[in-house]
């Protein structure tokens, strides 16, 4: 959260809370032009040449003395940076030489395939993990309880690029029950492509079986987001609900006799802007932090869009990604930011 | 501390002490592993593709390599690169965010704070696994780029847990009483308020150890870290992973539990530390001060 977004909250204290939300919102212009800094910055200090790299396998003279003037390369570092971002703003991220179009292009094919897949992980993973913490917090003591704090730490630590070899082996091979982990459709299905994302278009074209194929596909990626990242997001939620057990306000419920339930939920409650914090830093991470699982199933998605980027040393492809990804994580934290105003009293005084 | 006194306490916190065992290994297998592997881990013994035995305990891989080699001796790189860069950004950290926290009494100190902790914002800003694939990216697949790679990452946790112990320590009475002798701001900071913020910091370089072996581990899987023939955990995971579908699973399985293993290793070690030096720890629950979301 901006120092700005801050002051403004502490300041108005007036019982509407536009003012700081309206605030907070314009901080995301701010952390945008960061993201676009720190990616023109980075390209500076680690290229010797950007235009040399930009043009990829077309070394000719011509076509990089072209790069440097349109990126106007030549004149003065603000002057660069002002033309990179005019250039950005008319939606130019420049051309990827690996599939020939324009960065832009191929990232809206793509993006929407990984958003899917890490929109369904995250939604199933946050469901597990606010169940299971609730069934921790009514018997902090139980075997269910030290089985789930277990579970908690180890699955934060596992390779998320394992755990998916793992299953394939298991569901693929020995039990045949799962496609193999080669894309988001059986080529045998001919759907359109709309969104990019093989279950929406199959859906949009009204194709049921190619919609089934799509989600037998779907099953073992999002089976091992959720079991990886389910761990963290359960272990921060478990210890703030439990932390909430021992609060006044418990204590208090306790006292006036209200049921265990009732008690249970209010500490659970007290967990929500956890919850909601790590929901938001696990969001933002997986737009890129799904590329190893995505290798593995070679899902076609943004993330495996970059990891050949990287491979083929195409840097108008990854350049565009990662600000892609940037501004994704910035506009997840804004929702986060204004969640808070929901979940938690506090913030809204 | 003592030898005995030191076996008391990991007596009472088993996960502790399950944590110091695999550091403790993981450093000794980094140090002398490529030495003792009992095949070459480059070079095939030319029967392919067995299924683990007593001669080959993880079995040998498609190209005849023997798996259980190539473990042991990627103790080196992965647990080695990992270290040397947690140590880098672990320096940069502390001088930062001792800068960023630390009450210089000087018109210009809160203007650099402002920028210190700016700068660490828009890091962060991105995310850390394409950030780190991004930077290999630009400066090609090596050692020495891998190892920046993971300590630039890094660097804004250390910054913002050295800032906010800063912040804390420097309300001690001990440092008015170094201030109001007349000593210079900067001796303040070294020999008074470093030295007593330092154990949230050194608690969670620990944990983040495990998570920057994860990170080399993942930049090596897709071709984008230590390259093969280097024996590389990451590499190998990447290099079984064509014979998993037709049933050679161990190829792939067993570095990877290897590998948990080791992230575990140095996660339990830092959360033992952290249990404890602070019993009722408030940044537990803050994820920009944890390595990844995890």
């Amino acid at each position: 959260m901006s120092a700005a977004a801050e002051g403004a909250r502490k300041r108005t204290g007036a019982p509407s809370w536009l003012g700081p939300v309206a605030a907070r919102a314009g901080t995301l212009v701010l952390q945008v032009l960061g993201v676009v800094t720190i990616v023109f910055v980075l390209v500076r200090v680690f290229l010797d040449n950007p235009a040399r790299a930009l043009a990829g396998q077309n070394q000719s003279p011509e076509a990089i003395a072209a790069i440097t003037e349109r990126l106007g390369l030549d004149g003065s570092l603000p002057q660069q940076f002002w033309s990179y971002l005019t250039s950005l703003f008319q939606g130019d991220l420049g051309d990827a030489f690996s599939t020939g179009n324009p960065v832009l292009t191929d990232l809206r094919e793509r993006v929407p395939a990984t958003l899917l897949l890490i929109t369904v992980a995250l939604a199933i993973a946050a469901v597990i993990a606010l169940l299971l913490a609730a069934a921790v917090t009514a018997r902090p003591r139980g075997l269910l309880a030290r089985g789930v704090s277990g579970y908690g730490f180890v699955a934060g630590a596992l390779p998320d690029f394992w755990i998916g070899l793992a299953l394939v082996f298991v569901f693929y091979f020995q039990l045949g029950v799962v496609p193999a982990p080669a894309g988001q459709l059986d080529p045998a299905y001919s759907v359109e492509i709309v969104t990019g994302a093989a279950v929406i278009d199959a859906l949009i074209a009204g194709n049921m079986a190619a919609f089934s194929d799509a989600l037998a596909h779907m099953a073992l990626p999002v089976a091992t987001l959720v079991l990886v990242y389910t761990g963290p997001i359960l272990r921060l939620t478990m210890t703030a609900s439990r932390s909430g057990l021992g609060m006044d306000f418990v204590r208090f419920g306790r006292a006036l006799g209200l049921r265990q339930r009732r008690i249970t939920w209010y500490a659970v409650r007290n967990a929500l802007p956890t919850f909601v914090t790590i929901l938001g830093t696990t969001y933002g991470f997986l737009l890129g932090g799904a590329v190893l699982v995505e290798t593995v199933f070679s899902w076609g998605g943004a993330g495996q869009y970059a990891v050949a980027a990287v491979q083929q040393s195409d840097f108008a492809a990854l350049q565009g990604f990662v600000l892609v990804a940037g501004i994704f994580s910035a506009l997840v934290y804004l929702a986060v930011d204004l969640l808070y105003y929901v979940v938690d009293p506090r913030a809204r005084a | 501390m003592s030898l005995r006194e030191l076996l008391t306490v990991l007596r009472g916190d088993r996960a502790l002490a399950a944590g110091v065992v695999i550091v403790a290994i993981s450093l000794l297998l980094a140090a002398i592993g490529p030495w003792i592997v009992p095949f070459d881990p480059e070079r095939a013994t030319g029967e392919v593709l067995l299924a683990p035995s007593l001669e080959h305990p993880f079995g040998t891989d498609a190209s005849g390599i023997d798996v259980f080699s190539r473990v042991v001796a990627g103790f080196r790189a992965d647990v080695t690169i990992a270290i040397v860069a947690v140590a880098l950004s672990l320096a940069g950290g502390v001088v930062l965010g001792a800068l960023a926290g630390f009450d210089f009494r000087s018109p210009w100190a809160g203007r650099g704070r402002w920028t210190i902790l700016r700068l660490a914002d828009m890091v962060q800003a991105l995310p850390v696994f394409i950030l780190a694939l991004a930077l290999v990216g630009m400066t090609g697949p090596s050692v020495r780029n891998v190892i920046v790679a993971i300590a630039f990452v890094n660097l804004p946790i250390f910054l913002r847990l050295t800032r906010g112990a800063v912040l804390v320590t420097q309300r001690e009475a001990y440092v008015d009483a170094a201030r109001v002798m007349g000593l210079p701001s900067r001796v303040t900071l070294r020999r008074h308020v470093l030295p007593n913020s330092m154990e949230p910091v050194i608690a969670n370089a620990s944990i983040t150890v495990g998570f920057a072996v994860l990170l080399t581990a993942g930049l090596s899987f897709l071709g984008a870290g230590v390259r093969p023939p280097t024996p590389e955990w990451g590499a190998t995971i990447a290099s079984g992973s064509r014979n998993l579908v037709t049933g050679e699973w161990w190829i792939s399985v067993l570095p990877g539990l290897v590998l948990s293993v080791v992230v575990l290793g140095f996660a339990l070690l830092g959360e033992g530390l952290r249990r404890r030096w602070s019993p009722a720890d408030r940044t537990a629950g803050d994820p920009r001060l944890q390595a990844g979301p995890r």
